[in-house]
């Protein structure tokens, strides 16, 4: 279906107001990407072209550069989002949740929502080449999203349990941003499968 | 081997924490790139476009650009590294050594630790025989240099999957092309382990200034971003900055006070070590064996 097939167009300014409850103005989506290059395939980004150009296989560079966001940068984003108690959104290739576990599961001890962030790259240029998202792919991508939250691994003591944030702990960003609202939420279940 | 079979997946904050010695936070690395350039093929790089866009060669206007970094540019680095008493690891294509022996002799005489980095500068998956010309370079560099290196750095960090293992056969124990941690990891090989050492494709110029275009003061800022962040990580856990420069790129004249300005921030800091690639690899070899 062509994307003029599923929806008529709409003007923003000609539709019913939509409210936020308790007079809030915006709502702050925040989504963290966790992705699983396939060493063997075209680096989706690159951050360093190779000398006289061109783009010969295997990218080493560029493989290395976006692993370090898994390895490193992705547990910084994480203490700046502890620090804020916002819970974010986490689109996952579905590979990344066994690949990347220890992020998979920080996720979820934090009560994140997962949604679904296709597989990993071959699988991604096998859909493109069929148009379409196969049931069988659809079925493997879901298949992690519910091992993953099965599963019961010992986090030991300290761990704090999804959905145990007891009401706004955190005056001082509401005294800083005067006029807005602390991200804290009550505790909700975090949706594990995006397609149920 | 393909990446995931050198190495599993570790999240640093899973990791014991390693330390420097002297309550020391953070090493600075840098690195020179030293190249050769042939003028019988495509330039490694372009800083003038021909007309309509077509790559020609020759490429006279774009080999002299690099040529200027061995000719003028890269007498500011040493000129500089002199003053602060850094001695960098220089990347040198082993080339370099017979095509600027002015050069190459005033690195070895300033002390600077030399890294392997090919026989000349083209992406290692054209190289018809990797081993034999692994081993030229390392052979040639030797004598130059008076002892074997033992890091190396791919050409624009290219590798092929056999690479490592390559280089770990020729005697290399350390390669900086896999930019993917803070620390130094150890990865597999057919010759045993191999150590990665945290180069940088971020805090250097030829993505900064050649790929994203910055604007030469936003070298300064971003160093200093870099650095400021690892400083207080430093206090945790040992952290390890890597700064990649290149002659023609940091070395034209309204560059090169950006660089200096990035080491005068540097040093007005405690617990600040300057180190080169082996050092690095020796205090993370007996880190690694205390834990």
């Amino acid at each position: 279906m062509l994307p003029s097939e599923r929806l008529d167009f709409s003007p923003i300014d000609q539709r019913p107001n939509l409210a936020l409850p308790d007079g809030a103005r915006l709502a702050v989506w925040v989504i963290v990407n966790v992705e699983e290059w396939d060493p063997t395939q075209p680096m989706p980004r690159t951050v360093l072209t190779p000398p006289a150009g061109g783009a010969p296989m295997p990218d080493i560079p560029n493989w290395a550069w976006h692993e370090y966001g898994n390895r490193v940068g992705f547990w910084r984003m994480l203490e700046v989002l502890d620090h804020f108690r916002i819970r974010a959104v986490l689109a996952v290739n579905g590979s990344a949740i066994r690949r990347y576990e220890p992020i998979a599961r920080a996720a979820r001890e934090r009560g994140w929502e997962f949604i679904g962030h296709d597989g990993v790259g071959k699988r991604s240029r096998l859909r493109q080449h069929f148009g379409a998202l196969s049931a069988e792919l659809l079925g493997e991508i879901a298949a992690q999203f519910v091992e993953l939250a099965v599963e019961r691994p010992n986090f030991g003591e300290q761990q704090r349990e999804p959905g145990n944030d007891e009401g706004c702990q955190h005056p001082e960003s509401q005294d800083e941003h005067q006029g807005s609202r602390c991200s804290c939420r009550p505790s909700s279940t975090p949706s594990v499968s995006p397609f149920q | 081997m393909i990446p995931r079979e050198r190495c599993t997946y570790s999240a640093i904050v899973d990791r014991p924490r390693l330390k420097l010695p002297n309550q020391a936070r953070i090493v600075v690395w840098t690195i020179v790139n030293l190249e050769f350039w042939s003028i019988s093929r495509t330039m490694a790089r372009q800083v003038l476009p021909a007309p309509t866009g077509e790559v020609l060669v020759p490429d006279v206007p774009n080999w002299s650009w690099h040529e200027y970094g061995m000719r003028v540019g890269v007498w500011r680095f040493f000129d500089l590294f002199a003053r602060l008493g850094i001695r960098p690891t220089v990347s040198i294509n082993a080339r370099v050594c017979r095509e600027y022996r002015r050069v190459a002799r005033a690195a070895r005489e300033a002390g600077w630790e030399f890294m392997g980095h090919a026989w000349e500068q083209m992406p290692i998956h054209k190289v018809g025989d990797q081993a034999k010309m692994i081993v030229r370079s390392l052979d040639t560099l030797a004598r130059f240099a008076g002892n074997r290196p033992v890091g190396w750095l791919g050409p624009g960090l290219t590798e092929t999957y056999e690479t490592p293992d390559l280089l770990a056969a020729a005697g290399i124990r350390y390669i900086g092309d896999w930019v993917y941690d803070d620390e130094p990891t150890e990865i597999r090989t057919t010759h045993g382990p191999l150590i990665t050492l945290p180069y940088s494709v971020e805090l250097n110029d030829i993505p900064m200034m050649l790929v994203q275009h910055h604007e030469s003061a936003y070298f300064t800022q971003r160093c200093i971003d870099s650095f400021e962040r690892l400083y207080r990580e430093g206090a945790e856990r040992a952290k390890i900055m890597a700064i990649a420069i290149h002659p023609y790129i940091s070395g034209q004249p309204h560059r090169i006070k950006y660089l200096e300005a990035v080491y005068e921030h540097i040093n007005r800091y405690d617990g600040v070590l300057h180190w080169n690639g082996i050092e690095i690899l020796d205090w993370y070899l007996s880190a690694k064996a205390e834990l």
